[in-house]
């Protein structure tokens, strides 16, 4: 008998969860090195938090960045060569089928559409080539409509790889080492919308090397200060959390969208095949087939066109109005399958 | 209660205390009041600043645990500062020191006593972060009887399920399938039916936190269940509603709830692809190509559920 999918064993959680802060026993208040170290330990942890919390978050852009040149690449690209063969859609006349009125086929919708199919398949030639950098990041982090609106010169791989070259956020995302001099787009930049300032990416990198004052007023000092980087790094944390999740949320969403996209889009094909190319001689079913998959393919041109982050690396709020509304159509399609 | 808010009852008590002494004591020579003062307050303030520094440098493993550390020890200092006070020399002013004795002395009972009923509050609120592996297994077994009993198949299930999170449940099963049938005899009437599957769960998760070889984060527990409640195709509102009694009690945040099931929810819809992928006759590289995106997919989902347990 299979286990339930993906049930998570006791083998698993041995030692595999939480990052964590670490615990540490407590210390010789008036020795200046115990302080000195304590207050080096406190950065340490923070440090780590953040470095796990920002490679997640960046694997996070990368994958919905992934996922949407693949669906654009494929189901959309399917989508797109076969509605437009179809002549005299006309969804208000379609009686019997109430539900259709309410659709509008939105001329400047699909050629938006058919411009992101094209745009992704550059990316996808990027990716085949190993060129794709922080392109991937980019593409999932900001709408594909912007996206395209920067892609004036050049090949869509170039300026996505600009992008991700340009915006302080998404290079801290790029899991790069922050050591000292290495801090490149990041280092005295502010990251994800100002939440982080320089000095404190300083200290990540460094690992609070003071040298070990063996005055104690100065040790109490180092330790306050120490006390602040890492309440810093910890809002940091937060945010970078905040961004994976909301990421994932919008990963699972086009992954259901496209998990019901497919097969309309492979009966759309069969349809024109068998029925021909005049909606009007369709059967009922078969208009029903063809409305659907223009609805869910407008749908996931909202997924593809909200941005997860501003550019100046905070969330957006429109992504999280956003989820909650394709949410709501998908549990609406789930109802009708 | 803040140290700051301490800080500061503590010196108005002293500040009235000093001006009440001052009216009665007109008589008294100033010099002497000064120095009393003058001991007293460097005394108090050294004790604060001693609790303060304490309290600076606990490290905050949690934050019950460092109040409690806290609470103690600026409860000693404060403590300390009532002897310093009144042992303090107060030739003339015995009854003017008494009376600050005295003031410290309510003021610290009323911080204790505000002391106890936050210890009781939040022994009553305590965050349940591991539950042990035979608790667990009771809980997915309250779970799978949620529909009224469970079938041969689910039996199965249920040994598989044990297995993984009990490496002995061979031995252990037969204990465990006792404890929890004995908790569903209690069902009088079938409405009773949801609050006996909730006591029983209440009781393997009250039990599990109190022990110290706990070995199942609580988060996982909480994925688990859906994992087992999407195994059959149905999620029912039973089965939610246990679940989120589960997630409610053991603190699990809302949020992390939905998103657990909505990312259960988008593997039941690519597993579901996966088996219409199946039965469609298009070329192999082109079914390849759908294949590996669905199962890179389900991978995704997976570590984000992972990190989102472990982050």
């Amino acid at each position: 008998m299979p286990l339930p999918l993906l049930f998570i064993g006791i083998a698993a959680t041995t030692g595999s969860y939480g990052v964590g802060k670490t615990i540490k026993a407590g210390f010789d208040v008036n020795n200046a090195k115990t302080i000195n170290k304590d207050a080096n330990e406190i950065i340490e942890g923070a440090t780590k938090q953040l470095n796990a919390q920002r490679k997640a978050c960046g694997n996070s852009l990368n994958n919905l960045g992934k996922e949407k040149v693949f669906v654009l690449n494929n189901s959309m690209k399917k989508y797109v060569k076969t509605f437009k063969k179809i002549k005299h859609i006309d969804f208000k006349r379609s009686r019997g089928l109430k539900e259709l009125h309410k659709l509008h086929v939105d001329q400047a919708k699909f050629v938006e559409i058919e411009s992101m199919v094209n745009f992704a398949g550059s990316i996808a030639g990027g990716a085949i080539a190993g060129t794709t950098g922080g392109a991937l990041a980019a593409f999932g982090a900001y709408s594909a409509a912007q996206a395209l609106a920067t892609a004036s010169t050049g090949t869509a791989i170039a300026s996505l790889n600009g992008v991700a070259a340009t915006n302080a956020t998404l290079a801290f995302f790029g899991g790069g080492s922050l050591a000292a001099g290495g801090l490149g787009m990041a280092g005295g930049t502010a990251v994800l919308g100002g939440l982080v300032a320089g000095p404190a990416f300083m200290v990540m990198g460094i690992i609070a090397g003071h040298a070990a004052k063996k005055d104690l007023e100065k040790a109490y000092t180092n330790r306050a200060e120490a006390i602040q980087i890492a309440t810093q790094l910890d809002e940091a944390s937060l945010q970078c959390e905040s961004i994976r999740r909301r990421t994932y949320v919008f990963f699972n969403l086009l992954a259901r969208l496209d998990a019901y996209f497919l097969p309309l889009v492979y009966k759309l094909e069969e349809i024109v095949a068998t029925e021909g190319r005049d909606y009007r001689l369709y059967s009922d079913e078969s208009k029903k087939v063809v409305a659907s998959c223009a609805s869910i393919a407008v749908t996931i041109k909202t997924v593809l066109d909200t941005p997860v982050l501003k550019k100046d690396g905070s969330l957006t709020s429109e992504s999280e109005e956003k989820a909650l509304n394709v949410q709501s159509f998908l549990d609406q399609l789930v109802e009708q399958v | 209660m803040g140290i700051q808010s301490i800080g500061d009852g503590f010196k108005k008590t002293l500040q009235n205390t000093v001006d009440k002494a001052k009216e009665k004591g007109q008589d008294i020579e100033l010099l002497d009041v000064k120095e009393v003062g003058k001991n007293a307050t460097k005394q108090v303030k050294n004790s604060l600043q001693e609790a303060v520094k304490i309290v600076q440098n606990i490290e905050v493993a949690d934050m019950k645990e460092a109040g409690e550390k806290a609470t103690k020890q600026i409860k000693e200092s404060l403590q300390g500062t009532v002897k310093a006070v009144s042992n303090v020399e107060l030739p003339d002013l015995k009854q003017a020191g008494t009376d600050v004795t005295n003031q410290a002395k309510d003021f610290i009972n009323k911080v204790s006593r505000s002391q106890t009923t936050i210890d009781q509050e939040s022994e009553k609120d305590h965050d349940i972060l591991y539950v042990s592996s035979k608790n667990a297994i009771k809980i997915i077994y309250f779970l799978m009887a949620a529909d009224g009993k469970i079938y041969q198949g689910e039996e199965e299930k249920f040994a598989a399920v044990g297995i993984e999170l009990d490496p002995m449940f061979h031995k252990s099963r037969s204990q465990i399938v006792k404890e929890c049938d004995r908790y569903l005899k209690k069902v009088s009437d079938s409405s009773d039916y949801y609050k006996v599957l909730q006591a029983g769960v209440e009781k393997a998760l009250e039990s599990g936190s109190k022990h110290s070889n706990s070995e199942i984060p609580t988060k996982v527990l909480v994925w688990d269940l859906l994992s087992v409640a999407y195994s059959d195709g149905a999620y029912d509102d039973i089965e939610h509603d246990l679940i989120e009694y589960v997630v409610k009690k053991c603190r699990v945040e809302q949020s992390v709830f939905v998103e657990m099931e909505s990312s259960m929810l988008t593997l039941r819809d690519l597993e579901k692809e996966l088996e219409w992928i199946k039965t469609i006759d298009r070329p192999y590289l082109e079914i390849e190509n759908i294949v590996k995106e669905i199962e890179y997919r389900k991978k995704v989902i997976t570590d984000s559920v992972y990190d989102l347990i472990s982050l």
